[in-house]
């Protein structure tokens, strides 16, 4: 996106009374202007416009001290909500020209739309508004021709182009509010203004994010000369500049850093990292005042990780009230991305007269963030493979998919999935209003749990970690569905974290209804302050909320944040937090309806629990994690050697289903099947069938155990092939080879080997034994058996042979009833016997 | 603090009726003149009556002897203004409360290069 910016700010700053002082905050400030902090879209706050009783106008401007001389352009986005609605057809945005022409933005209250007006023929917006929400309104303006043109989108919903002809001129002001005399009650946030013609139209979805000095710097020079307000030195071990250049919002003057003597000295300090990657620009804003306010001069620096400067303001600092700088800042050589605004940092001093001693009061950079394209592909996602048969005829062995939908890393993870509340450390339930059923289950998964409304006794479920997280960084994602429940008053608090004790509150997060359901979170400062985002509207179906908070970087400072999403969608941050303490770390996480005093009825659903102390987005489908397929050419010409398929059930808890089946073609060799059953815990079923020609409906094959010689029973006068006494490994390996013989045979002589026991005891199926022999030399006729025996007196088959002149392998298979009188399976033997010699 | 500002004799109370708001306060003199003159205002040179009412002996918080000029409604009401010719300090003084000294006392001077007029 192409954009300049001539001015960037989610009113962050303030200050804590508005003021035109120095135009670092506005050229111009008209009647009822303040900043809110009940009512933003982002941030901490958001500029109000508010008249009671006696209509007034209220409206801030931008000047050509602001937007330069000889413009022609002016394109901008800013969020918009009305509190109250106006009593009259009021301006919101507009642009006053050297003509005197004005071009104007603004709402037809009995419409409820916005307006574009230059000349006589204004253009209405589709969108119809709603008292307390935020849109987003679009805007490109010019005036450089002899026809003037205005384009509005409401939301990305374009209003037909305003159009007037007039004589060219130039932009003196950009204003902000109604001129005329209403009353009402408005809010403005996320404002973003560019003069640059060629800048990309519409800006669309943003946000602007402030970061406050968080941290010392070894760059800091601070010499003889650059103090704190108690006149101590700035040292950025002992005494950092930043606590005192941290305030948010501007408008304290009790802390500063000051210079009481000239020369090329400085404090430095590290300014807040930021979590989005898409940086549109950056405006630097700083409040100062002097000790008295005879002429000094010094200077006011934003720093970029390759030393690229800008002055926010240089000159004359002696005002004895506060004044406000801003000015946007050089775009880095890199350009702007998450990384170079962390590499950001600010640099107060280098002071040529110090006649008063300069002041720095607050230093603050305004960051214009727009939407994250796409889905974080950073991290974590395990893999992504596919292969494909190339051509279309021919050979093509298989096609096989992959896909990782999200492999969360978390450090918590509750699914319900085990149809109980054993992912719980512990539960607490003594009214049984908390159970885990199939009904709650959101996000294609088979249990959630259900939260019956009936009275305000608190049930829930928590999670205590082990090792409690000390990163500073605690996202949260939870499935909740109202589910039609009825909440007449207060918000339910449905979950909540703690660090490990259990005693500071790191963020809660509550479901309520006003003309429909809402969500809200809060998060908790030090002092125990709450700091609560609005509420947001919900339809009565599973939503999924993400929240995100960020621990203050140390004690000293106020930097912490709170961001909540709602189905993908940002909806706000909270910043300027100092949470450091509270957030010392993150130890347990509350499910269920930690607290509630209001009256209702029904049940709402939670699920999908996930936690992580990384920050990375845990987004909608956390259990689809991974998609696997494999399939043979559509052709049905040639190769096709299997069907394979794997695909996540998106109805009932199959984890996994497999399948895989012949080709209907040729070479058939098996059909196999896995699937989940639908209906308990079994995990798995695997199913085996033979082709269909033949009436098996199904068998599972496998070998059978194999009983080998273990040890001698009985050796006799028998020898193993090295004429030794020891036979059963000769005969229980399967080399002829190795051998047991008997030489001058006569009729009686035996052996007898004992064989190993069986794993198990066969209760089905063939047993059979096997046995090779052969006679070596000689020409009588030598009759031998191989009997097998059980213990030392019981027979239970044998198999006789006339043996040959070579090796032949015997097979005997017993009977059924010979197989039924083995009852000791731990006992078998083998027995050899010359039967006779003739 | 500003010497002889706001001027003794009495002065057209700030801000403009016909504005319709009960505050208006601008970072600097040019950003006034562009604001008001949206409003249908125009700036004029201050008469000799004007000068030695208004303008006599006023020097800026820095110590600058400044000039004057006036700021007409739409209504013909003439408001005065002051900007000191100072080389580098060219603040301008205003009608209304900018903040307080040391001593508490309230300041008219908008600072810095505030009184640049283009």
């Amino acid at each position: 996106m192409a954009l300049t910016p001539v001015k960037i700010t989610g009113y962050e700053p303030g200050p804590a009374t508005l003021s035109a002082n120095g135009g670092g905050i506005f050229d111009t400030l008209g009647g009822n202007v303040t900043t809110s902090t009940t009512y933003k879209r982002t941030g901490s706050r958001a500029l109000r416009f508010y008249v009671s009783g006696s209509a007034a106008g209220a409206w801030v401007n931008y000047t050509t001290s602001t937007l330069g001389t000889s413009k022609t352009y002016e394109i901008g986005s800013a969020y918009v909500m009305w509190h109250t609605w106006p009593s009259g057809d009021a301006e919101i945005f507009g642009a006053s020209t050297a003509a005197a022409q004005n071009c104007s933005i603004y709402f037809d209250t009995s419409e409820k739309k916005i307006m574009s007006s230059v000349g006589s023929t204004p253009q209405t917006n589709s969108v119809v508004w709603s008292l307390d929400t935020w849109y987003r309104i679009d805007w490109k303006i010019y005036c450089g021709g002899t026809t003037w043109t205005i384009d509005v989108q409401v939301d990305g919903t374009a209003s037909t182009q305003a159009t007037s002809s007039e004589s060219t001129s130039s932009f003196t002001t950009a204003w902000l509010g109604w001129i005329n005399s209403f009353t009402g009650e408005m809010f403005i946030d996320d404002y973003i203004l560019s003069v640059t013609g060629t800048d990309t139209y519409p800006i669309g979805a943003h946000t602007v994010v402030g970061i406050s000095p968080n941290n010392g710097s070894s760059s800091s020079t601070p010499g003889t000369v650059i103090e704190d307000d108690t006149s101590t030195l700035v040292d950025d071990s002992t005494n950092p500049a930043y606590v005192e250049l941290d305030e948010v919002p501007f408008g304290t003057t009790t802390d500063y850093i000051k210079q009481d003597g000239t020369g090329t000295y400085f404090a430095e300090t590290a300014l807040a990292d930021i979590t989005n990657n898409t940086v549109l620009g950056a405006m630097g804003y700083l409040a100062y005042t002097s000790s008295n306010t005879s002429a000094n001069s010094a200077d006011t620096r934003i720093r970029d990780g390759a030393g690229q400067e800008t002055s926010i303001f240089t000159g004359d600092m002696s005002e004895t009230s506060l004044f406000y700088k801003s000015k946007i800042i050089t775009t880095p050589a890199a350009g702007w991305s998450k990384t170079t605004v962390d590499a950001l940092t600010a640099r107060v001093g280098y002071a040529t007269s110090v006649g008063t001693n300069p002041y720095w009061q607050t230093l603050m950079v305004e960051v214009a963030l727009g939407a994250a394209s796409g889905t974080d592909t950073s991290t974590s996602k395990s893999a992504y493979l596919e292969g494909v048969g190339q051509g279309t005829s021919s050979s093509k062995s298989a096609y096989t998919k992959g896909l990782a939908y999200y492999p969360p890393t978390s450090i918590i993870n509750i699914n319900h999935e085990t149809g109980d509340t054993s992912q719980y450390t512990n539960v607490v339930n003594a009214d049984g209003d908390l159970t885990i059923v199939s009904t709650a289950a959101m996000a294609g998964t088979k249990y959630g749990m259900s939260c019956l409304v009936n009275d305000t006794t608190a049930f829930y479920g928590y999670k205590t970690l082990a090792s409690p997280s000390t990163t500073g960084i605690l996202r949260f994602h939870i499935y909740i569905d109202p589910n039609d429940i009825t909440i007449s008053s207060s918000e339910i608090i449905y979950a909540a974290a703690f660090d490990s004790s259990d005693i500071n509150l790191i963020f809660n997060t509550g479901l309520g209804y006003s003309s429909g359901y809402t969500i809200r979170a809060y998060v908790q400062d030090d002092s125990s302050g709450d700091h609560d985002t609005s509420t947001y509207s919900i339809t009565n179906t599973p939503h999924y909320v993400e929240i995100l908070v960020i621990r203050a970087s140390t004690s000293l400072s106020s930097n912490g944040s709170l961001s909540l999403w709602i189905d993908g969608t940002f909806k706000e941050t909270l910043s300027g937090i100092d949470n450091y303490d509270k957030f010392n770390n993150f130890g347990r996480l509350y499910i269920g309806k930690q607290d509630w005093v209001g009256t209702g009825s029904g049940t709402y659903y939670l699920d999908e629990v996930i936690v992580n102390d990384t920050g990375q987005e845990i987004s909608s489908y956390p259990y689809q994690h991974v998609y696997l397929e494999g399939e043979t050419s559509t052709s049905a010409s040639t190769s096709k050697s299997a069907y394979i398929k794997g695909t996540i059930s998106t109805v009932t808890n199959k984890d996994v289903y497999l399948k895989g089946q012949a080709s209907i073609v040729t070479s058939k060799s098996g059909y196999t099947k896995g699937l989940s059953t639908s209906l308990s815990n079994k995990s798995v079923f695997i199913q085996g069938k033979i082709e269909t020609i033949v009436s098996k409906p199904a068998y599972l094959s496998g070998l059978g155990e194999i009983l080998v010689p273990i040890s001698d029973i009985y050796v006799g006068s028998w020898k193993n092939e090295v004429d030794g006494t020891v036979l059963y490994p000769s005969v229980a390996d399967s080399n002829d080879a190795t051998y047991a013989w008997y030489q001058a045979a006569s009729g009686g002589e035996y052996f007898e080997v004992k064989l190993a026991s069986p794993v198990g005891v066969p209760t089905t199926g063939n047993r059979h034994f096997i046995w090779r022999a052969y006679r070596k030399e000689g020409t009588e006729s030598l009759t031998v058996k191989c009997e097998l025996r059980q213990g030392s007196s019981t027979s239970i088959a044998s198999d006789t042979q006339i043996l040959t002149d070579s090796v032949a392998e015997y097979m005997y298979i017993l009977t059924s009833g010979e197989a039924a009188n083995i009852t000791d399976y731990t006992d078998l033997r083998l027995r050899i016997t010359i039967m006779a010699v003739s | 603090m500003a010497t002889n500002w706001p001027p003794i004799i009495s002065y057209p109370e700030w801000p403009p009726i016909e504005l319709g708001t009960p505050w208006l306060s601008f970072s600097d003199i040019q950003s006034g003149i562009l604001t008001l003159q949206s409003f249908g205002f125009t700036r004029d040179n201050p008469t000799a009556q004007e000068n030695q009412n208004y303008f006599s002996q006023v020097r800026c918080d820095e110590g600058h002897p400044c000039q004057g000029l006036m700021i007409v409604s739409p209504l013909g009401v003439r408001y005065p203004f002051a900007y000191c010719t100072g080389a580098t300090h060219k603040s301008a003084l205003v009608l209304w409360i900018v903040g307080y000294d040391i001593n508490n006392n309230p300041c008219y001077d908008l600072g810095w290069n505030s009184g640049a007029i283009t």
